[in-house]
């Protein structure tokens, strides 16, 4: 019924439609519609590329700049890792991380570190090393001396745990202080004896043999400390690092050690600022290991420190001496070519260009060398 | 039997009246003008896109004008409607497509239409006589004006169908074909929106007297 009327209604509706003079769109202004949409279409797809573009830069430095380091230190004051890991960022890159279940006190933040009291629990430690760094991280009656390194340390029943992963650390207490390098483990319980490291280090296993250094018992204890009066580090654990700081400075009655131990705490000290212990290791290799590989680079690294001191002459010397040993040959041609150039001393440094390219002509100061004899020409 | 439209040719002057503007029905079966006018404007052949308006305009134009009534709006749809065409060419295969594909491209603008009028509806509180806001073309009779205020109050699907079918007077199929939708389909929209109009108009009686 309905269908019908709409049929009725409709022919009506069209036969009026159909009887106005309606005048449609023409040709060209149809055309001229379509132009200016076609216009827009790229206008609005122009900005749709470019509000994208934006996007994508916004997105990438937003993602630069949650990826480097934030501009403030994290605040003081208590934090607990209750449920999860909790990160400490610092603007110059070190992160210490709350590991699940600990607490600590963040007591002070710096300009170059901070000190972290760890109540309970571990934290993990990735300090990033620079000239001035200086972070504690305290446990207990125990204080981690870092300067640059990474390492996981732990405080639980009154006993100290360190696993180191990068670099070294001080640790030091009641009962006196040690080194720790890479990748050593200990734990520390003072006043009550230390227990054995749980990962010991290569050079921990090189140490040959064991002595009254290696273990530290309660009535020990009190030797230690007369010895920390002396001398700033007092060896708690039977590790080559502690061994190699004090034995230079304490001479005492120390074992004998590999030249690789001594080399690698060599290096720590220079690492850590402190050239004396470190030229006074270095020296101690070549005097103990001549012409040993390890011999070689102690004199090339003495040269080297040489040469940052500004003593051009003795690190020439060392260089001299480096290349006539076996393993450091290229290397040192290289910095005494160097040092000739810095002095001034062309006719010197043409000579030893010559040389080089002769003895090494695929080194790497090979084009430094062809420069040099150019500019000699 | 349905109600039938005007057969006539795509090539309409633009003086001539409705009634001599295409039928789809001409435009999806018989001879739809030059339906290789999209390959013309697909290769880029000069007045090419010309030729397919001229082709088409009136047909566009035509359907528009049954579905939304007499308003000044047809002609910036039907820019529309040719700018879509030209931006959708590439996809039209085989050429025999193309009228059934403006087709479809028309309908879809005037769906877009009557949405966006329905919108503008709510969004202002109105009531259903939107058409006395719209710009009106000429001076259509007061049975056409009656007519479009009455199926604005419907959904913009049920007026689709309801002028399609009725007003311009496409058999059940073609209508399935324009509005992309299953025959079936269409018979229950066409059902659905003659309930609808019929509780608008009060019933059958005033519907009758209406006309």
């Amino acid at each position: 019924m309905t269908s019908a009327l709409l049929v009725r209604l409709g022919e009506g509706v069209r036969r009026d439609q159909d009887n106005l003079p309606y005048q449609g769109p023409s040709t060209d202004t149809i055309l001229l519609g379509v132009r200016e949409r076609e216009r827009a279409h790229r206008r609005r797809v122009r900005a749709g590329f470019a509000l994208a573009a934006s996007l994508a830069c916004g997105m990438f430095v937003a993602a630069m700049w949650n990826a480097r380091a934030p501009h403030a230190s994290p605040a003081l004051g208590a934090r607990t890792a209750s449920l999860f890991d909790e990160t400490l960022q610092f603007p110059d890159g070190t992160t210490l991380i709350l590991r699940k279940g600990a607490t600590a006190n963040l007591e002070s933040v710096g300009a170059h570190g901070a000190r972290l009291r760890l109540n309970e629990g571990v934290v993990h430690v990735s300090v990033v090393h620079t000239e001035q760094s200086s972070w504690d991280v305290l446990a207990g009656p125990y204080s981690i001396h870092v300067t640059g390194t990474r390492f996981d340390a732990g405080w639980e029943n009154e006993t100290l745990r360190i696993s180191m992963r990068e670099g070294s650390v001080r640790v030091t207490g009641p009962c006196g202080a040690v080194a720790l390098t890479a990748p050593d483990s200990s734990a520390f319980r003072c006043p009550g004896e230390e227990r054995p490291s749980e990962r010991p280090s290569e050079g921990a296993q090189r140490a040959e043999p064991p002595t009254a250094l290696t273990t530290v018992a309660p009535e020990d204890l009190p030797k230690a400390e007369d010895a920390s009066t002396k001398r700033p580090q007092v060896p708690l654990a039977p590790r080559h690092a502690s061994r190699a700081i004090t034995e230079p400075i304490a001479e005492s009655a120390a074992p004998k050690v590999s030249a690789s131990a001594l080399l690698e705490d060599g290096d720590h000290e220079r690492l850590a600022g402190r050239a004396p212990h470190a030229v006074l290791l270095y020296r101690r290799v070549r005097s103990e290991f001549p012409g040993t590989f390890e011999a070689a680079k102690a004199a090339f690294l003495l040269g080297r420190m040489a040469e940052a001191a500004g003593s051009l002459s003795e690190a020439e010397s060392w260089y001299e001496r480096a290349m006539l040993e076996r393993g450091f040959e290229q290397e040192s041609a290289g910095r005494l070519l160097e040092l000739a150039v810095q002095r001034g001393d062309l006719a010197r440094a043409a000579q030893r260009a010559e040389a080089y390219l002769r003895a090494h002509p695929g080194g790497p100061h090979r084009a430094y060398a062809e420069s040099v004899l150019r500019s000699s020409r | 039997m349905h109600p039938g439209g005007t057969l006539l040719t795509a090539h309409a002057p633009m003086s001539m009246p409705l009634a001599d503007f295409a039928s789809p029905r001409a435009l999806a079966g018989v001879d739809p003008g030059n339906p290789s006018a999209g390959t013309h404007v697909r290769r880029g052949d000069v007045g090419a896109e010309r030729t397919l308006v001229e082709n088409y305009r009136a047909h566009v134009t035509r359907l528009l004008a049954r579905t939304l009534g007499p308003v000044h709006e047809v002609e910036d749809l039907a820019q529309e409607v040719f700018f879509r065409v030209f931006r959708k060419l590439h996809t039209v295969s085989p050429p025999e497509a193309l009228p059934g594909f403006v087709t479809g491209v028309t309908i879809n603008v005037a769906r877009e239409a009557l949405r966006k009028r329905r919108r503008a509806r709510w969004l202002k509180f109105l009531g259903s006589e939107t058409l006395d806001e719209v710009p009106v073309a000429d001076e259509p009779s007061g049975q056409v004006l009656a007519f479009y205020r009455a199926v604005a109050s419907l959904s913009p699907d049920h007026q689709l169908f309801l002028t399609l079918r009725y007003v311009e007077g496409m058999g059940l199929s073609e209508v399935a074909a324009a509005t992309g939708v299953s025959l079936a389909t269409t018979k229950r929209r066409l059902r659905d929106a003659e309930v609808a109009f019929e509780k608008t108009m009060g019933g059958p009686t005033r519907c009758t007297e209406g006309s």
